[in-house]
């Protein structure tokens, strides 16, 4: 929610452009390694979440009093125990499909939400565009924990619910970028000719300028999966609009709280899968960011590199042919 | 400079009005009314007569002022707000005003104390990051930053509290100071009051209370990528070598490094405060540190409503204010921002 938030309210503002080459400057492409671990991750955590039935050992909700706060390692309980007896593995690999399938969930309905509200606002502009982009300001002035914890409340407790708030939290700095974009397409020759030529308003929008700002959606969406998943589970461990009543890393560490002095391992090992899975998302959203961003310094440099061996090799053969043509008379 | 302060005074004003509209319309939308939920649970007193039950409804919705048309509740809530008045918590029957300015000192000492954590790891890593690029110290410190992004920090709290409390127990786990030790109040922020006072004792307890939070709070050291890609925009221009040309030493040259690239950090950190402030209501959580984020915890869970409606519209005046005093700020070290804003 919060980092991209940012970059986007930066990049909007006149005065800074933080997502300009100047200052990106001195970024670094991840090294490829790094991104390859990003990853294995990734997939690993997928693969987990769509098979949890098949690789849990246990059963991640049946408790047993007499296993109750086993430390890893105890047999059959590789990662130990919790407070009623559940095995902490089990639950790790069942919580992989909530956080990542609702974050997956958050992602793609908050940008369904920001494309559309920021398509009709570039594209219409006047006091639509207005009366937009001052609710964006006013969305934008909250801090975005505040706000999914406000929604929450107004929206009442339940998963749907959580995920709802979480895209009525988040959908206003995307909106903004989209809308940027659509004013600087919207003056392109290429939609001039559509419109010339009698292609409606929603074609435009959806199959000339769409298309145009995929790369930017992917991108913003790709940095924003990490933080989504983190403000999950901050909510969750809050127990603010999901409880321990589903299986989750943030309620499972609110749990393990309470026995931090006497069973470390209930509040260690869910914490470490939420690192892990949000370090490997943000990873790939930086990776996805290099490639597929028109703005990216690596992809300009790249390009350039390109243009500039080009004509190099351009010039020489034309110095070539001269030096033929003039050995040649 | 008067004119560009206006104008972001002017648009200010009317994102606040647009901020308490939504906060207004939030808790009165909530799918069960929240009358409903107050007033047909939990008692399970069968004495209760259903005209009692009607006649407290009534007595209690004029109370939290939820009678007549919306507009004209509208109105009244906003001069109740402007006045001061966030009406009355309906679990602790105290003004949401006075919780709140009990609460309020507490969060920006915590909040502070984080920043300081923050810049004092972001500054030289920043630095260090963006003099001597690519170097093992610039890698190590953007490594540094990553881990610090994905670390979720009620985890790095219960963490802390794990290492400092439990395995090598030097460091107290919860509240503001000891029990037992008291501030006069003076200022409302403890550790203020305790030194103002002389109370060292209060002042020792307060600070070694605040040491794993504000860790917590500001290690993830979000500036460190801020900072160091501001200075290298800076270290890229072509007047630095102007600098360089003219024989300045390089020491002179890195002060002139600095302070370009104040006023991108200055900006982005004021951005930041809204990211903060969500940071400490969590962190307050895990360490039971009774400020506004911890209250308004509670709060939810006692579906207290004008107590939450009353946080949440301060934690979002001041994410507003703050972001505000660091565009003027902004202004003021950027010398372009204000001429921009005259044409």
């Amino acid at each position: 929610m919060s980092d991209t938030d940012d970059l986007v309210r930066i990049a909007d503002a006149e005065d800074v452009d933080v997502t300009s080459d100047a200052a990106l400057l001195g970024e670094q492409p991840t090294r490829s390694w790094v991104v390859m671990f990003a990853f294995a991750v990734v997939a690993i955590a997928v693969f987990t979440a769509i098979f949890a039935p098949a690789l849990a050992p246990h059963d991640p909700t049946a408790q047993s009093l007499v296993d109750r706060l086993q430390p890893p390692g105890t047999a059959d309980h590789l990662l130990g125990t919790d407070a009623i007896g559940r095995d902490i593995l089990s639950r790790i690999i069942y919580g992989a499909r909530l956080s990542l399938g609702a974050a997956f969930l958050v992602a793609t309905l908050t940008s369904v939400l920001a494309v559309s509200v920021g398509l009709i606002s570039g594209y219409f502009g006047g006091w639509v565009d207005t009366v937009i982009m001052r609710i964006v300001d006013i969305w934008l002035a909250f801090p975005g924990l505040i706000l999914a914890i406000a929604m929450v409340t107004a929206l009442g407790r339940g998963l749907d619910k959580l995920v709802l708030a979480l895209v009525l939290a988040g959908w206003a700095g995307m909106a903004r970028v989209v809308r940027g974009e659509t004013l600087q397409l919207r003056e392109r020759e290429y939609t001039m000719s559509a419109r010339v030529l009698g292609v409606g308003k929603i074609g435009i929008m959806f199959k000339h300028l769409l298309p145009n700002i995929m790369p930017t959606i992917l991108v913003i969406t790709a940095l924003d999966i990490g933080s989504t998943i983190l403000g999950l589970a901050s909510l969750a461990f809050l127990g603010v609009g999901i409880g321990s009543e589903v299986v989750t890393w943030g309620s499972m560490l609110s749990e393990g709280r309470n026995y931090i002095s006497t069973a470390w391992w209930v509040a260690l090992f869910p914490g470490l899968a939420i690192f892990f899975i949000v370090l490997a998302v943000n990873l790939v959203g930086d990776w996805v960011r290099d490639r597929y961003d028109p703005r990216s310094p690596f992809r300009r440099a790249k390009l350039d590199a390109a243009t500039r061996k080009a004509a190099e090799e351009q010039e020489a053969a034309s110095v070539r042919d001269a030096a033929t043509a003039g050995g040649g008379g | 400079m008067t004119k560009f302060v206006l104008k972001r005074l002017a648009h200010t004003v009317i994102v606040l009005l647009g901020v308490s509209v939504m906060v207004f319309f939030l808790i009165r939308y909530l799918p069960g009314d929240p009358l409903d939920v107050l007033f047909t649970q939990g008692s399970g007193d069968e004495v209760t007569a259903a005209d009692d039950l009607a006649e407290g409804r009534r007595r209690f919705a004029e109370g939290i002022g939820m009678v007549g048309s919306l507009p004209s509740q509208y109105l009244n809530f906003l001069s109740e707000i402007v006045q001061g008045d966030l009406g009355t918590s309906i679990f602790r029957r105290i003004p949401v005003s006075t919780l709140i300015a009990t609460t309020l000192p507490l969060t920006l000492q915590l909040a502070i104390a984080g920043q300081i954590v923050n810049i004092l790891l972001s500054l030289p890593l920043g630095i260090v990051g963006a003099l001597k690029q690519n170097s093992i110290w610039d890698r190590g410190g953007t490594a540094f930053a990553l881990i610090g992004t994905a670390m979720p920090n009620f985890w790095q709290g219960i963490m802390l509290i794990l290492i400092f409390a439990v395995w090598w127990p030097i460091l107290p786990v919860s509240g503001v100071m000891d029990l037992g030790l008291s501030v006069e109040h003076i200022t409302g922020i403890p550790i203020v009051d305790a030194f103002v006072t002389g109370n060292w004792p209060a002042f020792w307890s307060i600070i070694r209370h605040l040491i794993l939070p504000a860790i917590t709070l500001g290690a993830s050291a979000s500036l460190v990528r801020i900072l160091r890609s501001s200075l290298l925009e800076v270290k890229h221009q072509d007047f630095m070598d102007a600098y360089r040309a003219r024989g300045l030493r390089e020491r002179s040259v890195t002060s002139h490094m600095m302070r370009n690239a104040l006023p991108t950090t200055v900006v982005i950190f004021g951005i930041r405060l809204g990211a903060i402030i969500g940071g400490s209501v969590v962190v307050e959580t895990v360490f039971a540190y009774q400020g506004m984020g911890w209250l308004l915890i509670n709060a939810i869970n006692q579906r207290d409503y004008p107590l939450i409606q009353g946080i949440v519209l301060t934690f979002t005046v001041f994410t507003v204010l703050a972001n505000l005093l660091s565009d003027i700020v902004h202004g003021w070290l950027d010398p372009r921002v204000k001429v921009e804003a005259k044409t």
